[in-house]
C-alpha cells in the first residue's frame, strides 16, 4: 500500500476517534486504544465499573467499523451452542434451527461483542477461545470462517457472585484489555448526569457516523501498517528488556511496597502477548504519523497490552488491578531505553 | 595568750620600723663597685586602680662587694612617702644572679600593682629603694644603693560608665586609644567569609567539579565527554550518558511521557524544556529513527552545551533565558 494510502487511512482513523469522541466523553485514553485495537486486529476486553459506558462504548465503534455485528450476554445457563444455533418451534409447528450470533453474519462478522463474559461458563470461554485464536468455528460438518472479526467484551470486576474467572489462557487471546474509569473532570461528569443527550445510550450512538471504516480492508491494512513501520536495534533492545522484566522484575530494580517481587511473578508476558504489544506500538507509530517506533510507542500500549497476561502468585490474585498497575509502571520507570 | 600578742606586737614594729629606716645612716656606694640599669614601663600616665607596673633591675656590683639581699623589697610592700600609703604594693618579685670572679650580676623583676585613684588625674611614684651593699671583709661597713623612682600619673576610672573628658583635660591623662582587636576579628571574619563565597560562586559558575557533594553526573558527564571527538559512537555514548544523567537525576526512567514528573521534581529543567525537547529528538532520531542525516559536529557541540545547562538545573540554579540554543533536526 503507496503512503499516500497509509496516511489517508491515519485520517480516517483520527475521524473515527473524533466521531466516538462525540458520544463518548472523557474517554479519550480508551478511545485511542481501542482505535489502536481495531488497526492492529486484535481482540479488546474492557474491564470496569458498572454503569461506566463500557458497552456504549464498543457499540459506538461496531457501528463506526460496519460489517456484521452481533452480541451476546454472559449468563450463568449460557451453553456453547448458544452461540452457534438456536431452535425454535416454526409456525408450522415443526422444529427450526437458526444460525446463532456468531454464525448470523457469516464471513462478514466484524464485531462479536460478548457482554458480561466473566458471567458465561468456562465451556463457552473455550468455544470463545477458539473463535478469537483462529476466526474459525466448525458447525454442522462444516467449517466456518470469520476473518475480519474482532471480539469486543466486557467485564465487572466488581461482582464475584455467579460469575467465572477468565483463565489466563483465555485472557492472553486479548490483545488488550483496557480499563473504563468514570471521567474525572467536573465539567465532564456534570453533562454525564444533566445533559439529556446521555440518558438514552441508543440514540446517543446514532450520533456517531455508521460504516466510517471498510471493514474488509483493514486486514490488508493493518499488514501494510506492520511492515511499514520499522524498529531499531535500540528498540528492539528496549522491548526485548522489557519482556525479561515482566518474567524477573526484581532483576531490573523493580520494587513494590508491600509486595515480594521474587514470588510475586508465576510466569511473565508470553511470546504471542510480546508481538501483540509491538504490533499495538507499530500502529501507535503509524497514529502519530511515524514511520519508525520509539519507546513512547510502547509505554503507551504496555500496560494494555501486558497487565492481563502477567500469571501472578495466588496469594496477590486477590490484589491483581492494583498490582499490575504498579507493577508496569514500575518495569516503564526501571528499565532504561537506550 | 599574752605571749602571742607580745610577740606579734613586736614583729610588726620591727617591720615598720625597717620600713621608716633611714637611708642616711648608710653610706653611698662609691659608683665604681656599682651599675645600675633600670628598664621602667614606657607608658607613663593613664593608669588607674588595679593596673600593674612592671620596673626590671640590673645590678651588678663589682667585688669585694655583694647585695644583702634581704634588703631587697618583699612581696607586699607598700610603698610610702612621709610615712604616707602612696597606694603601689609590690605585687611580685624575683630575682635571679651571676656570680664571677669579679662581679656578681642581678637580674631583679618587680610588679607592682596601683591601689589607688583619684577623680582627677594626679602624680603618683613608685618612691626610690635603697639596696644595702656589704663588704664581707669588712662587715661592719654597710653601704647602700639608690634605685631611682618611678613617676607617672594615676587617671580616674569612668564613673557610671561616662567621664566628662572637657572637665578634666590634663597633660597627665594617657591618650584615648581605641582598641581595635575586636574590628580586626571582624574584617578577618570577613575577608574569610568573602573569599569564600567568591571560591563558591566560581565554584558554581565554573566548569569543574572538586567539591565532592557537587561532584554530580553531569558535571561528570561533560568533564568525559568535553574533550572527546564528534564520532557516530561517541555522539551515541555522549547521549547515552545524557539519558542516563536525566534518568539518575529524576530516580527512574525519563521519557517524553513523564516529563512533566522531572518538572515536578525539579522546576529548574523546566526552564530547559525546549533544550530537553530537541534532546528528545535528536536521540529519538539517532536511536530509533530511519537514516536521519544529522550534523555530528554539529550535535556533539550543542550536547556540550546541553549538558551544561543540565548541571546548572540539577543544582537548581536559573538558567539565563538568552543562553537557551535551541537544535533543530
Amino acid at each position: 500500500m503507496s503512503d499516500q494510502k497509509l496516511t489517508d487511512w491515519r485520517k480516517l482513523a483520527i475521524t473515527l476517534e473524533n466521531e466516538i469522541s462525540k458520544v463518548i466523553v472523557g474517554q479519550e485514553e480508551p478511545i485511542r486504544l481501542i482505535t489502536n485495537a481495531i488497526f492492529s486486529r486484535g481482540h479488546v476486553l474492557l474491564e470496569g465499573d458498572v454503569g461506566v459506558g463500557k458497552t456504549t462504548l464498543l457499540k459506538a465503534f461496531a457501528r463506526a467499523i460496519g460489517g456484521g455485528y452481533q452480541r451476546i450476554e454472559g449468563t450463568i445457563d449460557l451453553m456453547p451452542n448458544d452461540l452457534i444455533y438456536h431452535t425454535y418451534l416454526g409456525e408450522d409447528g415443526k422444529p427450526r434451527v437458526s444460525d446463532g450470533p456468531v454464525l448470523k453474519s457469516g464471513e462478514n462478522l466484524s464485531i462479536f461483542f460478548f457482554n458480561e463474559i466473566n458471567r458465561a461458563r468456562p465451556q463457552v470461554h473455550s468455544l470463545l477461545l477458539r473463535i478469537m485464536a483462529e476466526r474459525t468455528l466448525s458447525a454442522f460438518n462444516k467449517e466456518y470462517e470469520f476473518p475480519h472479526l474482532l471480539v469486543f467484551a466486557d467485564r465487572n470486576q466488581v461482582e464475584k457472585e455467579e460469575t467465572f474467572e477468565i483463565p489466563s489462557a483465555a485472557r492472553d487471546r486479548f490483545m488488550m484489555e483496557i480499563p473504563i474509569v468514570i471521567p474525572q473532570q467536573d465539567e465532564i461528569m456534570t453533562n454525564l448526569v444533566f445533559d439529556t443527550k446521555f440518558h438514552d445510550a441508543d440514540t446517543l450512538i446514532q450520533g456517531a457516523k455508521a460504516d466510517l471504516l471498510k471493514f474488509d480492508k483493514l486486514n490488508q491494512l493493518s499488514e501494510d501498517i506492520q511492515s511499514n513501520v520499522s524498529a531499531s536495534k535500540k528498540l528492539k533492545e528496549y522491548a526485548l528488556n522489557l519482556w525479561k522484566s515482566t518474567s524477573n522484575p526484581e532483576l531490573y530494580g523493580v520494587k513494590i511496597s508491600g509486595i515480594d517481587i521474587k514470588i510475586l511473578i508465576i510466569s511473565g508476558a508470553s511470546p504471542r502477548g510480546i508481538s501483540m504489544m509491538m504490533k499495538c506500538a507499530r500502529v501507535n507509530a503509524w497514529l502519530n504519523n511515524r514511520t519508525s517506533l520509539i519507546p513512547e510507542d510502547i509505554h503507551s500500549i504496555f500496560h494494555e497490552t501486558i497487565a492481563h497476561r502477567l500469571v501472578f502468585n495466588p496469594v496477590y490474585e486477590l490484589r491483581r488491578t492494583e498490582i499490575a498497575r504498579e507493577l508496569t509502571n514500575q518495569i516503564l520507570n526501571k528499565v532504561a531505553a537506550p | 595568750m599574752h605571749n602571742f600578742l607580745i610577740l606579734s606586737l613586736l614583729i610588726i614594729y620591727s617591720s615598720l620600723a625597717n620600713s621608716f629606716e633611714d637611708p642616711k645612716k648608710y653610706k653611698d656606694i662609691d659608683l665604681k663597685y656599682i651599675s645600675v640599669k633600670v628598664s621602667d614601663p614606657k607608658q607613663k600616665v593613664g593608669y588607674t586602680i588595679g593596673d600593674l607596673i612592671e620596673r626590671k633591675v640590673n645590678l651588678t656590683i663589682l667585688k669585694p662587694f655583694s647585695l644583702i639581699e634581704e634588703s631587697l623589697p618583699i612581696v607586699g610592700y607598700e610603698k610610702r612617702y612621709r610615712g604616707e600609703l602612696l597606694g603601689m604594693t609590690l605585687r611580685k618579685s624575683a630575682f635571679s644572679k651571676v656570680i664571677t670572679k669579679e662581679k656578681t650580676v642581678y637580674d631583679i623583676d618587680l610588679t607592682y600593682q596601683v591601689f589607688t585613684n583619684n577623680k582627677f588625674a594626679k602624680p603618683a611614684a613608685i618612691t626610690a629603694d635603697y639596696y644595702r651593699l656589704i663588704d664581707p671583709e669588712k662587715p661592719d661597713n654597710i653601704y647602700k644603693v639608690r634605685i631611682p623612682s618611678f613617676t607617672f600619673a594615676i587617671s580616674p576610672i569612668a564613673i557610671f560608665g561616662a567621664v566628662k573628658v572637657e572637665n578634666d583635660m590634663s597633660d597627665y591623662r594617657g591618650p584615648f586609644l581605641l582598641n581595635p582587636s575586636k574590628d580586626k576579628k571582624i574584617q578577618i571574619g570577613s575577608t574569610i567569609v568573602l573569599l569564600f563565597s567568591l571560591f563558591l560562586l566560581s565554584y558554581i559558575y565554573s566548569r569543574y567539579t572538586w567539591w565532592p557533594s557537587q561532584n554530580r553526573v553531569f558535571s561528570q558527564i561533560y568533564s568525559k565527554f568535553k574533550k572527546t571527538n564528534s564520532s557516530q559512537e561517541n555522539l551515541e555514548n555522549f547521549l547515552k550518558a545524557l539519558h542516563g544523567g536525566l534518568d539518575t537525576s529524576h530516580g527512574q526512567t525519563v521519557f517524553i511521557d513523564n516529563l512533566n514528573l522531572l518538572y515536578k521534581k525539579n522546576a529548574s529543567f523546566k526552564n530547559i524544556e525546549g533544550e530537553i525537547n530537541d534532546f528528545f529528538q535528536l536521540s529519538r532520531s539517532i536511536f530509533f529513527g530511519k537514516n536521519t542525516k544529522i550534523n555530528q559536529k554539529e550535535a556533539y557541540e550543542w550536547l556540550k552545551h546541553f549538558s551544561l545547562h543540565c548541571r546548572l538545573c540539577e543544582r537548581k540554579l536559573i538558567i539565563d533565558k538568552n543562553d537557551l540554543k535551541r537544535f533543530n533536526i
